[in-house]
Formats: structure tokens, C-alpha cells, sequence
């Protein structure tokens, strides 16, 4: 963790207040409720552990709030649910429609599987974007601190296009351009983000992010590399790696946070790849030793680590700040995507 | 104004109106009907909330928060945070009062139980929803048409035979087709397929729906064919029994249960996951092992019924009991792992089903000779 002592001055840190044993409790009602109502409760769990991790996430003083209801999060995934029954039930007539119809132009009925095949893949395809935005909008909108909301002003064309020209870059450059990909969307989404009437700023460089990037890179390489010559070696090189990861991810995190900034008031990251390591192994002991069942406690480390070492320069200015409140922003997205998970887990089983 | 704690005792609060996050300070009381926030600055009118406009009352870090009912679509809900527990007490009990519901009670209740009470539901919930759905859903196969088991067989069938070389040899499909049609009766609900493959591997296996594999491994290794006899009961056994389809409908079962509680309400959460997950396979092997049981009980009824003795089945096991035992140390791992009963406890209840058989002078041969057996049974053996 973070030393209290070794934050410069000036900063702030946010804190994680929240206990181990609150989570624990929190974890066995929501499991008991889930469990006694097949699932139905599983939205009114959610809110549930994302309030109490906010409204115990504290900043100059004062904790976050989140406003999602369990109700509200039930339908969305009861809509979601309508337009995927509804989507594969076209799907599957289309399919049974090309299969008959396919033969009367002398063609190949399997093509008929080909064409349902590539539209679904599409669909889902133009879907992440759409979902990547919605699921942010939403959240955003049910966030926030000292009664203001913070909303997420990302648009879902503009979201498409980066997302398609970055993959096709990636492509072409046979994946070395991926890490570019990341770099954009985390651009997009702080700059996109605002509190109230004020949108947070980034200024990150992407020659600074491939810097830590190549590590991993250097990484990947040597596990190629080893692989080739002798298992053990591949081992040793896995197990360096997957320790030496907690130092990137550390990085990572302080280079988002050093370059994120809010009315002109610099956050900073000041994670150690110790702090990460540490923290990282730990919860992964405690998980494992417990069966699992240590798992809140673990997640409240998580927390703490995260919190502790994301440091804001100072107040700014809040008496220029108005309340603002995304009235468009709905839960059908986060709907979307647990149907879609719900219906992936039933057809793996099927 | 900030804060970093409030003084727990003099009712200070903050009062953020929802438009600006600059709060005002002030002092927080309660009525019988409503609370007052009275704020420092006098020039400022104190603002009366009725109880019943309290949409929440919640614990935050170092105090505690009241949030109002959204009234119309363009009202702005106003949040108290204050510090002083007695006072939310007070609070906590009128609005108790105010919202009885037998829903809203139940939930109040669990909320406020010490951690022990909460786990204690917890196993008791999960422990009930558990068994029931694990044992409900695996019930269910006496709804659902053999059709069921035959068309589950038809799809499993390609696919096995693409992973093997189909053996056709006369000799051996003769002996061991009149093995399985004198095993089946009229009262049998499935139409038995046999399929020989030619594999080293000791074994025979049963699909859905009446398929049966029989490895030339396992024919090669057998001493006798009352050895084959017995494995081939036990497989019309796991058909008959339905064990497929069984186990398909328990371990659904047991995964949605898992599901169900594996990290309930909290994202992130794949670790956990991963330890059910392997937690689930090992139970789906436990009650594997229960059907084996079962199919071993069938097969020497229908053995009894042939007169035929349980020893062939006996001999074949026991042999294999002494290949594990020659093993290695993670033998005791592997068989606990095994999908089948540990030998020893399996001969156990074997050879007392063998002891309940008929007298020896009633048990007959099944009509293939040693001398026979040895001639044909590596004909599929490459």
C-alpha cells in the first residue's frame, strides 16, 4: 500500500474505507438471495456491492454514491433478453428460409449456414462498440460525488470508426499496433467523462505507453523464444514474467493517472509494482487457501490498492461546476450484455 | 465544504442539493414526521423533509447518508450526510415504521444480522437451493421421452466413431451379439447397438440411447468371455438406467447452482470461479461413481437372470485392481479422481451380490467356449 508519509505533500489519495468483513457479508446475502430466487436477485446483488464500494470510496472527505436500482437493472436485462430471442429467432428463419430457397437458384444450401454465420458474427462484432458505450454511459450516470452525477459523453460512431481503423491497423502491422488500440479507447473514454458540467482531460503520450508496452513485448518474445529451446527454460521465463507483470501493471496505472487531469487539477498514480505484487499474490493465497471463500477480503485489498495509489493534486474549484444528469442513459446495455452471457452459458450447455 | 469526519454527537451535517457540489453545513434534527436540516448560514430557510420522502438511509464511510425521493422527472434528489449514529438510529427506527412491508422487513433484518447470522443463512440457502436443483433437475428424466436419450446417442455417435477405426469381424460381432440380445428383455425401453473399435484401451462404453462400445483392447485382455458378458451388462445397465442422460441433467444442475452464488454481486470474480468450476467437476465425479454402483447392481441382476455367475465380471475387475495397484503412488489420486468406484470398495459389494446368487449347480455358461473365446478375440486387434 501506499505510505501515508509518501505522498508529496500536495496530494490527496483516494481511500478505500470499505472492511473485508462488510464485503463478507454483503457476499453471503447476495449469494442467498441469488440462490433462493434462481438468479432473479443477481441485479439487486449488483447494485448492492456497487454501492456499498462506493459510498465507501472516499475523496477530499466525501464518498461516491451509486444510484443504479436492482429493478432498473432487471429490465434492462428483460429487454436485452427480448431483442437477442428476438434476433436469433430471425436468424434461424433466415436460415431455414436459405436453405429451401438457396437449391431453386442451383446453389449450395450450405450456404445458407455461411450467411447466418458471418451476419451473427457482424452483429456481435458492431455490438462490443455499441455495448462498450452504453455500459460506460450507464454507470457514469448512476456514479457520483456530493450529489453530482459524472456521465460519459462517448458516441457510438465515433467509438465504431476508432475501434475498426485501430483493429485494421493492428492487423496490417501483425499485431504490434494492438497495445495502440487500448491506448485510444482509455484516451476517448477520460476525455469523454465529466463531472457535473467539467470533462476530465488526458494527456498521455503513446510513444510513453509503448515504452512500458515493450516490456510485455520483450516478455511475449522470450516465452516464444524459450518454448523452442527447453521447458524448463519456457518456465522460468512464465514464472519471471508473471511476477515481473505486477511492475507493468503498476506502471500502467500511474501513467493513466499521472496524465489524467480535471479543471487543470493533475491526478497521479503512485502504485509500486511491489504494492501490486504483493497485493496480487496475497489475494490469489487467500483465495485459493480458503476455497474461495476468502474472496471479499481479497476484493477489499484489490480496492485498497487501487484507491490508495490514485492521488488528486487538489480541490478544484467546485463552486464552478452544474449539475448535469444523462437522462439517455439506460441499463438495456448492461442488460445486453449479461443476456448475452446467460444465453452463451445456456448454449455451451446445450 | 469538505469534511473528513464528522462529530458524532452535535446532529452536524452537510446538505448537497443536487445542482452544485459545494455542500452547505448545517444541523440535523428529527421530528415525528420529518427531519430538519438548519443550515450554519441563518440567512437560509431550514429545510423540512418529510420521513416519507426518504427514499435511503445508508452506512458511508465515517457516517451516514440520507437520500430523498426523486418526486418528478426534472426534480433533483438532495442527499444529508451526517455523523452522529444515535440520531440515525432514531432515523432507522421511523422509517421501520413508516415501511413495513413483509419484504422490506425480511431484507431490513438480514441487512442489520452480525456476519455469523449472515454466512449461517447463507449455507443454509445455498445448501437447500443446492440439493434441490442438483437432484430436481436430475428427477426430471422420468418427464422426458426415451426419444430424448436416442436422439442425445445420435448426436454423440458420429463423433466417436470419427475418433476410432470401426472393427467389422464376423466371429467376434456373432459372439458378442448374441451376448447383448440374451442381456436385453422385452421390458427394455432401449434398442442395444453393439460397435467394436479397434483401441488398446481396456474398455467398453455406453451412449444414450442404446450405442455400445466395445475397445479390442478390452476383448484381447479378457480371460473369458463371462468377463465380456458382465461389462456388457454393465453397460445395458448405464443405458437403461439412463445414466447419460442423468448425468447430463445433474451436472447442469450443479453449474447453475454454482452459478448461481460463485461471486454473487461482484464483478471480477474468475478466480473463484475457476476453484467452482474444478470444485464442480470433482462432485460430478463423485455421483459418477454412485451410478457405476448402480449399473453394477442392474448387471448382476441381469446376470442372475441368465444364470450366469458375477465371477467373469469379478476376475476382470480384481485384475485390474492389481495393474493399479502395481502403479505408482498417484495411483490413490487418480483413482479418487476416477469415474469409477475404488476397486476395493467395488469388489466388496461385488462379491457380496455374487454370494446372493443362486447355488453354484444352477449357474450355467453363456454358451461360447474358452477354447472359442481364445480363437476370435483378437480378431479386431491390429
Amino acid at each position: 500500500m501506499v505510505k501515508e508519509n509518501e505522498h508529496p505533500a500536495s496530494m490527496t489519495p483516494v481511500r478505500f474505507k470499505g472492511r473485508g468483513w462488510d464485503l463478507m457479508g454483503i457476499f453471503a446475502s447476495n449469494a442467498a438471495l441469488t440462490a433462493l430466487t434462481l438468479g432473479i436477485y443477481t441485479f439487486w446483488a449488483k447494485v448492492r456491492t456497487g454501492k456499498y464500494l462506493c459510498e465507501h470510496t472516499e475523496l477530499f472527505g466525501s464518498t461516491f454514491d451509486y444510484h443504479a436500482t436492482g429493478q432498473e437493472r432487471f429490465n434492462g436485462f428483460l429487454k436485452a433478453s427480448g431483442y437477442i430471442i428476438a434476433f436469433v429467432a430471425v436468424m434461424a428463419g433466415t436460415y431455414y428460409g436459405l436453405k429451401e430457397v438457396i437449391p431453386l437458384f442451383g446453389g449450395d444450401p450450405a450456404y445458407a449456414s455461411w450467411f447466418v454465420n458471418i451476419t451473427v458474427v457482424v452483429t456481435f462484432g458492431l455490438l462490443a462498440p455499441l455495448l462498450a458505450v452504453g455500459r460506460r454511459r450507464y454507470k457514469m450516470a448512476r456514479t457520483s460525488w456530493r450529489n453530482v452525477r459524472f456521465s460519459y459523453h462517448g458516441s457510438t460512431k465515433e467509438y465504431c470508426k476508432m475501434v475498426f481503423r485501430s483493429s485494421l491497423l493492428a492487423i496490417v502491422t501483425l499485431g504490434l499496433m494492438w497495445p495502440a488500440l487500448w491506448w485510444r479507447i482509455r484516451k476517448y473514454n477520460i476525455e469523454h467523462t465529466a463531472f457535473g458540467s467539467e470533462r476530465f482531460a488526458f494527456d498521455g503520450k503513446l510513444g510513453d505507453f509503448y515504452r512500458i508496452q515493450a516490456k510485455n513485448l520483450v516478455f511475449w518474445l522470450a516465452l516464444a523464444v524459450s518454448l523452442f529451446i527447453h521447458h524448463i527454460l519456457f518456465i522460468a521465463v512464465l514464472i519471471a514474467y508473471l511476477g515481473y507483470r505486477s511492475w507493468i501493471a503498476a506502471a500502467l496505472h500511474n501513467y493513466y493517472w499521472s496524465h489524467t487531469s480535471f479543471m487543470g487539477k493533475r491526478f497521479q498514480g503512485a502504485m509500486t509494482g511491489f504494492d501490486h505484487f504483493t497485493t496480487t499474490w496475497a489475494s490469489a493465497a487467500l483465495i485459493v487457501l480458503t476455497l474461495g471463500v476468502g474472496f471479499p477480503f481479497a476484493y477489499a485489498m484489490r480496492m485498497r490498492l487501487i484507491a490508495d495509489s490514485t492521488l488528486v493534486a487538489e480541490m478544484p474549484a467546485l463552486d464552478t461546476i452544474v449539475a448535469s444528469n444523462d437522462k439517455g442513459a439506460s441499463s438495456v446495455y448492461e442488460g445486453l450484455s449479461e443476456a448475452s452471457e446467460a444465453f452463451d452459458a445456456l448454449s455451451e450447455l446445450l | 465544504m469538505s469534511r473528513t469526519s464528522f462529530n458524532p454527537r452535535d446532529g452536524e451535517a452537510i446538505y448537497y442539493d443536487g445542482r452544485s457540489p459545494v455542500g452547505s453545513g448545517g444541523r440535523l434534527h428529527l421530528d415525528a414526521n420529518a427531519i430538519f436540516f438548519s443550515p450554519l448560514d441563518k440567512s437560509k430557510p431550514t429545510q423540512q423533509i418529510p420521513l416519507a420522502d426518504i427514499a435511503e438511509l445508508s452506512k458511508i464511510a465515517g457516517g451516514f447518508r440520507i437520500e430523498t425521493r426523486k418526486r418528478g422527472e426534472d426534480e433533483v434528489p438532495v442527499q444529508i450526510e451526517f455523523g452522529d449514529p444515535v440520531l440515525f438510529e432514531r432515523i432507522q427506527r421511523a422509517l421501520d415504521e413508516l415501511h413495513s412491508s413483509c419484504r422490506k422487513r425480511f431484507l431490513r433484518r438480514l441487512d442489520r444480522s452480525s456476519i455469523v447470522g449472515k454466512l449461517a443463512f447463507a449455507a443454509a440457502a445455498i445448501a437447500i437451493m443446492g440439493f434441490t436443483l442438483v437432484r430436481g433437475v436430475e428427477y426430471s428424466h422420468h418427464f422426458l421421452p426415451v426419444s430424448v436419450d436416442e436422439a442425445l446417442g445420435q448426436r454423440v455417435y458420429p463423433r466417436v466413431v470419427k475418433q476410432f477405426t470401426v472393427c467389422t469381424n464376423k466371429p467376434l460381432e456373432d459372439a458378442l451379439g448374441s451376448m447383448l440380445q440374451s442381456l436385453t428383455d422385452s421390458s427394455d425401453r432401449f434398442t442395444h447397438k453393439l460397435t467394436i473399435v479397434q483401441s488398446p484401451i481396456q474398455n467398453a462404453m455406453a451412449l444414450p440411447g442404446g450405442d455400445i462400445f466395445v475397445f479390442s483392447g478390452l476383448l484381447a485382455a479378457s480371460e473369458s468371455p463371462e468377463e465380456i458378458y458382465g461389462i456388457l451388462a454393465h453397460e445395458v445397465a448405464h443405458v437403461e438406467l439412463r445414466h447419460s442422460l442423468r448425468t447430463f441433467l445433474r451436472t447442469s444442475g450443479l453449474f447453475f447452482a454454482s452459478s448461481l452464488v460463485v461471486g454473487a454481486g461482484f464483478d471480477g470474480a474468475e478466480a473463484v470461479e475457476l476453484i467452482a468450476e474444478f470444485s464442480n467437476t470433482l462432485l460430478a465425479l463423485k455421483y459418477s461413481r454412485g451410478y457405476e454402483r448402480e449399473a453394477d447392481i442392474l448387471a448382476a441382476k441381469k446376470l442372475n437372470k441368465q444364470k450366469v455367475s458375477l465371477d467373469g465380471l469379478i476376475a476382470f475387475f480384481k485384475r485390474n485392481q492389481i495393474i493399479l495397484k502395481k502403479d505408482s503412488g498417484w495411483n490413490t489420486v487418480l483413482r479418487f479422481l476416477s469415474s469409477h468406484p475404488m476397486s476395493s470398495e467395488r469388489m466388496e459389494y461385488l462379491e457380496k451380490l455374487s454370494s446372493g446368487q443362486k447355488s453354484e449347480a444352477s449357474l450355467k455358461s453363456i454358451g461360447i467356449s474358452a477354447l472359442h473365446w481364445d480363437a476370435i478375440k483378437r480378431g479386431c486387434v491390429n
